[in-house]
């Protein structure tokens, strides 16, 4: 396996993932473009309701980013049942940028495309990266729940496709036929009235002792704790994963952005960077998938090494 | 007139029999251990029994279908292989995966034979499907429980490859092999472990200041009940949490239901798909005997008088019986 050290992570800001007004989401890509990340996805993996950006603002947000510098890609819905919501995505392939795919189906769309196999693609296993390999795909953004060993060997069979990991925000859990915010109000997902706009941050949800654990995203699941891989940077990088995505935050993704890119620097410790991103997580930050825990919990450089046994989740 | 397929679950050998016996078209199965997605303790077929359950149900005119659906980690790849070898090898009608490099071996190696894309992955759209189909030679695909009647009907149009839906039993309420909410809680993951909320890692405590029972998923919690006797398993889409934005305690995910077509299985039938398929392989022996049983009269019934409902309502509380806790549902087939 090459090992190389010696590049510096590249960071990215995914797909926005609550639904936000049309206008906020416009001033925050401009937010975007002055800061530090070299990649952005732009676009609703969600839910085909909630796609309110429609192609040509698409278009407008990927030139204000790509006069930036960055590169910007299209994401594209992870659950897809029906004709219109096929002939929208198709219609996201005709834009000029590599697509992410978060559906298998999109891949149909995409000849001649430069592709990205977006988190929410099932690659467990060194022989499928392989298979998309072989497709083209230029980068593989891993599933949430791999281990680290899982990472290793995926890693390690595509040297030539580039690696990208969530490394900061609520990761996506589940998506459902079902409405869950909708539900919440006491409404169907076909008279939902769009209702999730209302909850920018998701409607977050506790046990009946009062732990965080859920978070309702319209028909879509995501975590209350915030995974943060930033004290596992050395390890990613050694395992050949070259891209640190940051989910963008209701008010604070430059800031987000800029401890990251601190880090990355050098100027910024990593444990000093928990101390500050922690209070970007009141629900808490997990980082338990990668060590082969629950995800909900959070594994501590210092107890990482002194051999994984000490697990501390602080911040209920 | 060629009738759908009720395609029922065996979790060991004298399950298999109460299938066939009682008019299963097609039987799903699993070799032990953990390359199928119902692994779980004292269920599923060895070596000699898979061959025993093949040879049964081809004397009877049944349809044997190998569950290999798990999605091996790369040390777990060669098993996965060696169970597709066996699989075909003991005469198996065909082979459910869900891994790519699972349906990739088999597309290579077995190119006549028949493979079926399993729930697993996540193929719910005519383009996934079609991929699938192009890519890795799929006959059939098995939908994720997220269309409705009048999904299902335009997907069969769009497509060839046929189509088999889940009929009855548990109710995944997300869309399968997308859902992470066991693994968040446990760590074990249903695709890579093939169990959603292992039993392992439920506990029972008691809750002394209020007198009830916590019933934990690893150390979450996931309900607190009174009665242990009509309470549902125990899985995080069926706990009770505080959603913070209403302030309200509910079952935010899902109530406690499970999943019966019976009552719309005209319908169903006329989208035109192939199977319909029972979950259940972890269940006892007299619940497939009494499902197989209801389908295939209400089947049968359908195609001799075009309707299909019973007026026995005694046969249908006896049915949902079978399901502890749980009150039927038709999921989202009526409508989302």
């Amino acid at each position: 396996m090459t090992v190389r050290q010696d590049f510096r992570m590249k960071l990215t800001l995914g797909p926005i993932p609550f639904l936000w007004e049309k206008n906020r989401i416009i001033s925050f890509y401009k937010e975007i473009a002055e800061t530090p990340v070299s990649v952005v996805y732009v676009g609703e993996v969600v839910c085909s309701k909630r796609a309110i950006l429609g192609i040509d603002m698409l278009k407008t947000i990927r030139n204000i980013l790509t006069d930036a510098g960055k590169e910007v890609v299209i994401s594209t819905f992870g659950l897809m049942t029906n004709r219109e919501e096929l002939e929208f995505a198709e219609s996201l392939c005709t834009i000029a940028a590599p697509i992410e795919v978060n559906n298998i189906g999109i891949l149909n769309f995409c000849e001649g495309k430069e592709t990205i196999a977006g988190p929410h693609l099932a690659i467990y296993n060194g022989s499928t990266a392989g298979y998309f390999a072989s497709i083209g795909v230029k980068r593989i953004v891993f599933m949430p729940e791999l281990s680290s060993d899982a990472i290793r060997s995926v890693s390690s069979a595509v040297p030539g496709v580039e690696k990208e990991i969530i490394a900061f925000g609520n990761l996506p859990l589940a998506f459902s036929w079902r409405c869950y915010t909708a539900r919440a109000l006491g409404m169907s997902k076909a008279n939902c009235a769009i209702s999730c706009i209302k909850y920018p941050e998701g409607m977050p949800l506790e046990t009946m002792d009062r732990m965080p654990v859920f978070n309702i995203n319209g028909t879509q699941i995501v975590s209350a704790q915030k995974v943060c891989m930033i004290e596992e940077i050395d390890l990613l990088r050694d395992m050949g994963v070259g891209l640190l995505r940051i989910m963008p935050h209701p008010t604070a993704t430059p800031e987000i952005i800029d401890i990251f890119n601190s880090v990355t620097e050098g100027v910024l410790s990593a444990s000093g960077a928990v101390k500050r991103l922690r209070k970007f997580a009141p629900e808490g930050i997990s980082n338990g998938w990668f060590y082969g825990k629950p995800g909900w919990e959070y594994v501590g450089k210092e107890s990482a090494e002194a051999d994984a046994r000490h697990v501390s989740q602080p911040h209920f | 007139m060629r009738k759908i397929e009720i395609c029922a679950p065996a979790g060991n050998l004298p399950s298999l029999k109460a299938a066939v016996d009682n008019g299963a078209d097609a039987v799903y199965m699993g070799y032990s251990g953990d390359t199928n997605l119902r692994n779980f303790p004292a269920l599923n077929f060895t070596e000699d029994e898979v061959s025993k359950a093949i040879q049964y149900a081809h004397s009877k005119g049944s349809k044997v279908y190998i569950t290999v659906n798990a999605y091996p980690q790369e040390k777990e790849l060669p098993l996965a292989y060696n169970v597709v070898d066996r699989a075909y090898d003991s005469g198996a009608d065909a082979v459910i995966a869900s891994d790519i490099a699972v349906l990739s071996y088999v597309k290579d190696k077995y190119p006549e034979k028949r493979l079926h894309l399993s729930v697993q992955a996540s193929a719910s759209n005519a383009q996934a499907i079609e991929f699938c189909r192009k890519h890795f030679g799929i006959k059939r695909v098995v939908l994720p429980r997220v269309l409705t009647v009048d999904e299902i009907a335009a997907l069969k149009s769009q497509t060839s490859v046929e189509l088999e839906i889940f009929a009855m039993g548990l109710l995944c309420i997300n869309s399968e092999g997308q859902c992470f909410l066991s693994s968040y809680l446990t760590s074990e993951s249903i695709n890579t472990y093939g169990a959603c909320s292992h039993p392992k890692f439920i506990n029972f405590e008691e809750d002394e200041d209020e007198g009830v029972m916590k019933i934990l998923s690893g150390s979450v919690l996931l309900n607190k009940c009174s009665s242990m006797e009509e309470m549902a398993y125990p899985t995080p889409c069926k706990g009770r949490y505080y959603n913070s934005a209403t302030g309200e305690l509910n079952y935010s995910i899902q109530d406690p239901e499970s999943l019966n077509v019976l009552e719309i299985l005209p319908e169903i039938i006329r989208t035109g798909i192939a199977s319909i398929k029972i979950e259940g392989r972890q269940r006892s022996r007299i619940y497939v005997e009494k499902v197989v049983r209801a389908f295939r009269e209400a089947v049968d019934k359908y195609y001799d008088e075009g309707d299909s409902r019973t007026d026995s309502r005694a046969g249908r509380q006896d049915l949902q019986s079978l399901f502890e806790g749980l009150a039927p549902s038709v999921g989202c087939y009526k409508g989302k």
